[in-house]
């Protein structure tokens, strides 16, 4: 069982107090974080607060008393918001996200905001100026990112479950490289409302967690159409607990894209294990099919255009007037704009801005931005095409397991290629889960994916929870 | 029209003072150079053919479309009327509220204002 | 000067108008659409651009834009796009405008109107919904501006029209065509000082015969229908002084000072700006199916021009009075009404023109409490065409009616007012003027015409006024002739 239905069930039956569970998350936080800075910032008196009213109130909604992290992208009114940067140092919430407001109903407690790559822009937590986010299986290699504090809070048993954003695999590649099952919902499934914008059309709020189960827990309170999105969906919320309960692999067809299993397209641990999973597969009943998602190679440039003309345009708005930090010394109203930008962003936020200021500038709009959403339109219909032939999509996440920090660092496109598995998803509006398979020899975690068809999230974390069944995984708690 | 991987076009300048971003000289340089290597690497999608048509039907595409017709959902949904604008009258803010971080504000308490330097460029 | 000219030149205007939408809410956000409120006290998370807001399409600006479009015969598209406009400037929070670019909800359309008895007509070139920013209130003198946002988000409408004028009078008129058509609909307040409605004016010339167009020059800052005109024939005399140097005109923009009376040229930026315009990724596109555009098309009201040419068709009103009557809707059903319950739409225009018209300050807000109501003023003027009361009468009941709030039939009672149109009164009267004055009489037989008037006069005198003017003098021309 994983752990956040364990908590439940222990506070359910009086095991023991909300106010105790939140107790003994901080002291672990308090030991823990330290090494791993994972949380920019424990909500401490806040979170016991809430934990005594709950407990005054007694059981109400279906997370009562699960304490989560949350990453430092998503608003929670009242509570400082930095997306990571210097740039939003000392800003002060005023509303929540939906997704926070409705976990809130549920009666969850935040304990904190956790580390990401700065507005992020990353694949491995490291572009942040506020200090790496350290792997909990090995301190000297990264959590993945950008959702790395939120995968390595779970992880750590710093909180039981997590909320972090997926653009490009921000949530499933730090769930892989943490051993961790991660959610990326459809594109409209969860409300982007009160989450600080990185590309608008990519982004999704998703769960972390120990297993299909506990996601399911998270994702049923967050899920569901928001007046204040226009680009969620009025599509009835499924009911993803039963379906991970009830779920089998007996019968599914599933689609082993051609392109994601390419020679040295990964390590050959993960393809060993990735190969081992895919005869478990089998083994369950599923039948495997070969398909083929030709426009895959282009997905790398295509997401570099559309993501980073997107954040450039969303970024416009960090200005020093209404909020966050302003330059101290500045000439004109231009200058303190040119400059508390320039002091606020750190380098590879500064470096997606340009490009994708460039990818919209006059000349160059038809060739980039243009070229990039047509192509992304093709991926999208060959998705939708191929769902039509299979129920689920199985493939790898990462060509590695958790790189060194620093290993990267120098040569942004390489960075940018740890992607590559994981941003079609996000260009064509596709759900996917991330969920581990396995470790390397140095006991890193090994993850794959299920991809599914729109708002077929139910699909993918029953089939995830089968094969949790099929291949119990034993795990122990890090620190 | 330009080409993806037309580089000759990127002015690390222009494009800084469009995105109102200053660069020191190392980074001017730097950024220059990855910049190449990323608009080369952007130039294998020049291998897909895109008509005039097709670059004027993008001016319509949102990614959502498609799982309107998936879901057959009405998009019209989207529309706020006041019926239901509730969730979203939440996000009125008063005046303390929404000058609350600003870094410099002007006039009086319930009434105030953000304030910025007058001289727009010198 | 600008007559000389425009004996050699033609102008070629083309008009942007901005119209603010009447809505409860604003385009992006559910704050109160307000005007005059206190500083940031109708603002939102969407509005102030704070991380993670989103905006939402109102709909009610939506209905209403379409109402605009349908009006003026535009096309309204099945399909439309909103697309970031991007530039930093204080008063736009988010750093980008959320406007339409290249698929605007309406193409094509034209404005008609009379310029005297001719009538005219401009093509559109599009009609676009977009975000009004917030305002920027400067304090030079101490290094400061300050930023109020409740005008962000604020719902505008952006009307092109193609450079179909070709004078001041004539963008003038269409201006005011254009106006009327927004307050009939009752979309907009169209008021051009308060800034609810804006109009940005684009004028070049050229000499009568050539067919290519040479740069044109755009002129901000108007705040009036007469400082429009007087800004065009300034930018029409400084262009031509221009050429006439053998100057080229710079494409530019250039602020009316409605003070000094002349044009300045905005600080002039090295290249056109970048506004990197790409499709709102936070918006589904707008769909506007047949079905909803025939519902709206449905509750049009008669629009101006079509109850203008109506009144000028069915009523044999001049093209005049027809422009008079219709400056508003009150004004026109007031005078409608008044017509049609005499019967005499001749009687109703004049006296409305010439006594109502001078007592109402604005014809779009008072005509809700003026008394005398069309009820009112069609039963004093039915006490004109039934020869109780003349017409001079009618004007002093008329006042009082103002001040006393009673009905004509009362005041007419009390005061004892009705005219004598009798015959046989009036037969008396004279005969007894004529016999009391026999040296006029015999003058006015040789010759003296003008003691026609004496005698009308003295007969008027005996009945206290009240004689009917008409009668009195077709029967006075009859007893003189020997009748």
């Amino acid at each position: 069982m994983g752990r956040l239905s364990e908590l439940k069930e222990n506070l359910l039956a009086k095991k023991l107090s909300c106010v105790e569970a939140t107790q003994s998350f901080l002291a672990a936080i308090e030991k823990l974080n330290p090494k791993l800075n994972a949380y920019l910032e424990v909500f401490t008196e806040r979170a016991l607060e809430r934990a005594k009213k709950l407990d005054t109130n007694g059981p109400s909604g279906r997370l009562w008393g699960v304490p989560l992290g949350i990453k430092d992208m998503i608003s929670i009114q009242g509570e400082e918001l930095n997306a990571s940067s210097k740039i939003l140092k000392g800003y002060i919430a005023p509303r929540s996200a939906t997704v926070t407001e409705r976990l809130a109903k549920e009666g969850a407690i935040f304990l904190g905001r956790t580390n990401c790559d700065e507005f992020a822009m990353g694949s491995s937590n490291e572009n942040t100026p506020y200090g790496v986010v350290a792997n909990p299986y090995d301190h000297s290699r990264t959590a993945g990112g950008s959702s790395g504090g939120s995968a390595a809070c779970v992880r750590a048993n710093m909180a039981v479950g997590s909320l972090g954003t997926d653009t490009g695999g921000s949530i499933r590649l730090p769930a892989a490289f943490c051993g961790l099952v991660g959610l990326k919902p459809t594109y409209g499934r969860v409300s982007r409302s009160g989450v600080i914008a990185f590309a608008s059309s990519l982004d999704q709020v998703g769960p972390f967690a120990d297993d299909a189960l506990d996601c399911a827990e998270i994702l049923q309170a967050i899920a569901g159409n928001d007046a204040r999105d226009a680009t969620t969906m009025p599509v009835p919320v499924a009911d993803y607990v039963g379906a991970c309960q009830r779920g089998q692999l007996k019968g599914l067809k599933i689609g082993l894209p051609k392109e994601y299993f390419l020679p040295n397209g990964m390590s050959p641990e993960i393809e060993k294990t990735t190969q081992t999973t895919i005869d478990l597969l089998k083994k369950e009943g599923a039948e495997l099919v070969e398909i083929t998602l030709p426009h895959t190679k282009y997905g790398i440039a295509v997401y570099y255009l559309v993501a980073t003309a997107e954040a450039a345009s969303n970024l416009s708005r960090y200005d020093g007037i209404r909020y966050g930090a302003r330059a101290k010394t500045f000439a004109s109203m231009k200058d303190l704009i040119v400059k508390t930008r320039s002091e606020g962003f750190g380098t590879e936020v500064k470096r997606r801005i340009m490009l994708g200021t460039f990818a919209l500038s006059s000349g160059y709009y038809d060739a980039f931005y243009a070229k990039a959403q047509f192509v992304r339109s093709k991926m999208q219909a060959e998705f939708l095409e191929a769902f039509k032939k299979v129920d689920l999509i199985f493939a790898p996440v990462s060509p590695s397991t958790a790189f060194k920090i620093g290993e990267k660092m120098n040569d942004p496109l390489q960075m940018y290629l740890s992607d590559i598995y994981t941003v079609c998803v996000n260009l064509a509006g596709m759900p996917g889960a991330s969920f581990p398979i396995g470790h390397d020899s140095a006991g890193l975690p090994i993850g794959a994916q299920f991809i599914g068809s729109p708002f077929s999230e139910a699909k993918i974390l029953g089939a995830v929870a089968a094969y949790e069944r099929a291949a119990p995984l034993t795990r122990k708690v890090l620190g | 029209m330009a080409k993806a991987d037309e580089n000759e076009g990127f002015s690390v300048e222009k494009v800084a003072n469009l995105a109102y971003l200053e660069l020191s000289t190392a980074e001017i340089k730097t950024f220059g150079e990855q910049f190449q290597n990323i608009l080369k690497y952007v130039g294998q999608l020049n291998e897909v053919a895109m008509s005039p048509q097709e670059a004027k039907s993008m001016g319509a595409f949102h990614i959502t479309s498609a799982f309107y017709d998936l879901m057959n959902v009405d998009p019209q949904t989207s529309l706020r009327i006041e019926e239901s604008s509730g969730d979203v009258e939440k996000l009125n803010l008063t005046n303390e509220e929404a000058l609350k971080n600003a870094p410099q504000t002007g006039g009086i308490p319930g009434e105030l204002l953000y304030e910025v330097p007058s001289i727009i460029e010198r | 000067m600008i007559d000389e000219i425009l004996k050699t030149h033609e102008v070629i205007i083309g008009l942007e108008v901005h119209a603010q939408l009447k809505t409860k809410t604003k385009l992006m956000s559910a704050a109160k659409n307000v005007y005059g409120a206190a500083p940031n006290s109708s603002v939102s998370t969407p509005c102030t651009g704070m991380p993670g807001a989103l905006p939402t399409l109102n709909r009610e600006a939506v209905d209403m834009a379409v109402q605009m479009a349908l009006a003026l015969g535009c096309e309204v598209q099945p399909v439309s796009i909103f697309s970031r406009k991007h530039y930093f400037y204080p008063d736009l929070p988010k750093g980008y405008q959320i406007s339409q670019f290249d698929r605007p909800y309406a193409l094509g359309g034209s404005v008609s109107f009379y310029q005297k008895d001719e009538k005219k007509t401009v093509r559109l070139q599009r009609i676009h919904l977009e975000e009004d920013a917030g305002k920027n209130l400067h304090f030079d003198d101490r290094g400061i501006s300050l930023v109020d946002l409740n005008r962000s988000s604020v719902p505008l409408i952006e009307i092109v029209s193609e450079p179909d004028l070709r004078s001041a009078a004539d963008a003038a008129s269409y201006l005011k065509a254009l106006r009327l058509v927004l307050r009939y609909l009752d979309i907009c307040e169209g008021n051009l000082e308060e800034g609810n409605f804006r109009c940005d004016a684009n004028v070049s010339i050229r000499k009568r015969g050539e067919t290519k167009l040479n740069t044109r020059v755009e002129l901000k800052n108007i705040n009036s229908f007469r400082n429009l005109e007087k800004a065009i024939v300034y930018e029409i005399e400084r262009q031509f002084e221009a050429y006439s140097n053998g100057e080229t005109i710079v494409q530019e923009t250039r602020l009316w000072d409605a003070e000094k009376n002349k044009s300045q040229s905005m600080r002039s930026k090295e290249e056109a700006a970048d506004y990197r315009y790409f499709p709102e990724p936070d918006l589904l596109p707008l769909r506007l199916s047949s079905s909803h555009l025939d519902v709206i098309r449905s509750k049009l009201p008669e629009l101006p021009l079509a109850r203008m040419e109506r009144f000028m068709r069915d009523y044999a009103r001049s093209a005049y009075d027809a422009d008079v009557l219709t400056a508003s809707t009150a004004l026109a059903d007031y005078f409608e009404f008044v017509a049609k319950q005499i019967n005499d739409t001749t009687l109703a225009s004049n006296f409305i023109q010439t006594n109502v018209l001078a007592k109402i300050q604005d014809v779009e807000k008072d005509f809700s409490n003026f008394y005398p109501d069309a009820k009112a003023l069609a039963e004093l003027l039915a006490k004109v065409k039934d020869k109780t009361l003349s017409l001079n009468m009618a004007k002093e009941v008329f006042e009082e009616m103002m001040l006393s709030k009673a009905s004509a039939t009362q005041i007419i009672k009390d005061k004892n007012l009705a005219q004598v149109s009798d015959e046989g009164a009036l037969r008396t009267a004279l005969q007894k003027v004529l016999d009391a004055n026999p040296v006029q009489l015999a003058e006015y037989r040789s010759g003296k015409d003008k003691l026609f008037g004496f005698f009308m006069g003295q007969a008027q005198k005996a009945l206290q006024g009240k004689a009917d003017p008409v009668s009195l003098k077709a029967l006075l021309e009859r007893m003189l002739k020997g009748e």
